[in-house]
């Protein structure tokens, strides 16, 4: 029998021996959560700071690639000559920002780059320098800008296909990849003024591109290594301009452009759905030829190739007329696996549609009967696909674009990509899935493969390589 | 008598004031003035991962941040310094606007808040998060715990709840030193109260005329052998016109 006194305070005392208790299996659990931090990240100090404050901003890297061709006998044959087994590429890329004023800055873009193929003798092969841009820049109080020189201007906002993204038109010199986002790194700018005026409202941009006569065989366009392809970036004067703006989460771009005296309107649009979600819109309308006739005027003026001689052999649609182009596309992310997935539908009005395409068959059937002894037919039809990749627009009408992007995928510091284009007319699609391992800060390691699936008589099915295998090794300095 | 009386208690009024108990919601404010300096200024964020304790990844970004007078919310523009291969890069957040820009392909691609927040980057501007004005605040009240050098703090335990649709959590348990405001510790956790991460503040020195946070280890919620260390440096107060937060600007940036 214990004591009315000391009941109490025994009492007292194990309210406070619980109490005690208590707070100290919660502050056990709050403490659990420190034990989580290995003793090599309490230890570690402030890393010494890379941002650098000097006049020179420069990037740098380089990159070997390997590519191996598995071709195959198709409906519309290309000469071997134009189907190496292999190839090889060594690029030396330099991005350089020099800050001369407050003002001023001028700006250069360069790819070197040596490539050899199974009909050159490794590792001679040849040497093609890109001058992806070179220009300066004066900023004319405010957030008002000035810039001359060869520039990249882009724009759109889509992924797989950009119609309002005028200034793409022939400017890939060396397609290094079916990724639309590698074909946009890797192009050459167009020499021009432009005017940037950026406000708390929006932005406004105007451009101007002249005309620039590049004779063949000379340093403007092709003629040695270092040559400036002005014949693709500058072939006739170009008017280009631009608003931008924001309202509520809706953001716009119109777009007026002016190419030889035709006139052509744009918009693109994209509005954040959630957090995962963004859709976007983009559309361009104006005069032009379609692809076929296009091609066949690009190949009588840029390439000198007398047309008239194998015209008879090509789908007939040679009409200059208001033709539209549209992507209707979405984005969605999945934060907890890492993974955004991109899909869109792509329109082309001055696209191939499935007549054209039976027509290019059949004709393909008739010219490859030629081509022992003949074969311009066949190049023509080929040069309609080639000009369509030129333009970075679909060949056909339709068509369907996914693209995945998954990062740390399976393992830390490996990003997955998967990348198709479909043919939703034929059920043809070409396919890219890709594997990048970044082994450390400066180094990556990267396996893309392709492949073009579909029936003979389908536009992936038709492609003269079955699939594709590249290894690229790419150090960052 | 009575104007004398009257006069006392208006004397004693701000002694009465002082001792009020706070709100929730005060606090969470002083706590975010605390992280966040009162003018727009850039600070320089080195982020190293670590996986089981060994480093896996590191990169450093130059956060700029403006304060939105109209939702006292953060615009920042995050640009990267290092590793090489993502040098140059930029993202904008305005509101729910979210722009990352590549100089290699120069175009800027709009991307969702998840997919901002896939990056270590999104640990970068974690920082200059107003909670105040995207969360309702709670006080649970009072804990001691240890913080990120096993020092016992007391502290206000506050409950955060989203009130915003730009808030990035659903809810945060969050820990403030009783003597100083300064924030001590967070967890965050998802709409289905999962939770993703663990956040300790340390290594208080004055910066911008405040003692503020210039450590930060980050604690993944879902892999626990994920751990983030960020180091604040180069504190600056910057002018930032409007007109920088917008997709056009991007390429314009260079690191002003």
């Amino acid at each position: 029998m214990v004591p009315k006194r000391f009941s109490a305070a025994f009492q007292r005392a194990i309210a406070i021996i619980l109490a005690a208790g208590c707070f100290s299996v919660a502050q056990a659990g709050q403490d659990e959560d420190l034990d989580l931090i290995p003793e090599s990240v309490s230890s570690a100090l402030l890393p010494t700071p890379k941002a650098g404050k000097g006049p020179l901003s420069l990037q740098l890297f380089t990159e070997d690639e390997y590519q191996y061709n598995s071709n195959r006998s198709v409906v519309v044959p290309l000469p071997a000559s134009y189907l190496p087994d292999w190839k090889n590429r060594f690029t030396f890329y330099t991005k350089a920002d020099v800050r001369a004023h407050k003002t001023l800055t001028f700006s250069v873009t360069d790819r070197l780059n040596q490539l050899s193929d199974s009909y050159s003798d490794f590792p001679s092969g040849v040497v093609q320098n890109d001058l992806n841009e070179l220009y300066v820049s004066w900023q004319a109080g405010g957030e008002n800008y000035l810039d001359a020189g060869r520039i990249n201007l882009k724009s759109g906002v889509a992924i797989g296909f950009n119609p309002v993204d005028f200034f793409k038109k022939d400017a890939v010199s060396l397609r290094i990849s079916e990724d639309p986002l590698v074909l946009r790194d890797n192009r050459l700018g167009t020499v021009m003024l432009r005017a940037q005026s950026i406000q708390s409202f929006g932005s406004i941009t105007v451009a101007a591109a002249p005309q620039i006569s590049a004779p063949p065989g000379t340093l403007l366009s092709d003629g040695s290594s270092f040559a400036l392809g002005l014949q693709h970036t500058n072939p006739y004067p170009r008017y280009l301009a631009k608003f931008n703006g924001s309202y509520k989460d809706v953001n716009a771009e119109l777009l007026y452009y002016n190419e030889n005296a035709d006139s052509f309107l744009g918009a693109a649009v994209s509005r954040g759905i959630g957090d995962q979600t963004v859709l976007y819109a983009e559309w361009s309308g104006g005069p032009q030829y379609n692809i076929i006739g296009g091609a066949l005027v690009y190949d009588g003026q840029q390439l000198g190739v007398d047309t008239e001689k194998y015209v008879s052999f090509l789908p007939r649609d040679y009409d200059k007329r208001f033709r539209s182009q549209a992507v209707l596309g979405m984005s969605f992310t999945e934060k907890r696996y890492k993974r955004s997935t991109y899909l869109e539908y792509h329109y082309n009005g001055a696209g191939m549609d499935q007549t054209d395409w039976n027509y290019w068959y059949t004709g393909g059937y008739y010219a490859s009967q030629l081509a022992p002894f003949y074969d311009q037919p066949m190049l023509a039809l080929w040069s309609i696909r080639s000009y369509a990749q030129r333009m970075m627009e679909p060949a056909s009408r339709h068509q369907l674009f996914w693209r995945t992007q998954w990062q740390d995928a399976i393992i830390p510091r490996l990003d997955l990509v998967g990348l198709a284009q479909i043919n939703p007319v034929d059920g043809s699609f070409f396919f890219q899935p890709m594997a990048k391992y970044y082994a450390g800060d400066n180094f990556s390691l990267t396996l893309t493969m392709y492949f073009y699936v579909g029936k003979p008589r389908s536009e992936y099915g038709s492609v003269n390589t079955a699939n594709v295998s590249k290894f690229a090794v790419t150090y960052y300095i | 008598m009575f104007n004398f009386l009257i006069g006392c208690l208006l004397l004693a009024a701000p002694a009465f004031c002082a001792d009020a108990p706070e709100t929730a919601m005060q606090i969470i404010e002083k706590a975010d003035a605390v992280r966040n300096p009162e003018q727009s200024f850039s600070v320089v964020t080195a982020l190293t991962e670590y996986r089981e304790g060994k480093e896996t990844s590191s990169m450093e970004l130059t956060v700029y941040s403006k304060e939105n007078t109209e939702n006292e919310q953060y615009q920042t523009i995050a640009a990267f310094n290092a590793p090489p291969k993502d040098k140059g890069k930029v993202m904008l957040k305005n509101g729910s606007e979210l722009w990352f820009y590549d100089p290699m392909s120069k175009s800027s691609v709009r991307i969702s808040p998840q997919q901002r927040l896939m990056g270590q980057a999104s640990n970068g501007d974690v920082m200059t998060t107003n909670l105040h004005s995207d969360y309702e605040a709670k006080l649970a009240g009072e804990e001691t715990i240890s913080d990120i050098n096993k020092t016992k703090i007391k502290c206000h335990k506050m409950d955060l709840k989203s009130s915003s649709d730009s808030s990035n959590y659903y809810r945060i348990e969050y820990w403030v030193d009783k003597a100083n405001y300064h924030p001590i510790k967070a967890k965050f956790y998802s709409d289905s109260d999962r939770l993703m991460k663990i956040v300790y503040f340390g290594g208080y020195k004055t910066e911008l005329g405040c003692e503020r946070p210039t450590e930060t280890v980050i604690i993944d919620g879902v892999d626990r052998n994920l751990v983030t260390k960020m180091f604040f440096s180069n504190y600056e107060y910057k002018r930032m016109p409007k007109e920088w937060f917008q997709k056009d600007f991007l390429p314009r940036f260079n690191a002003q």
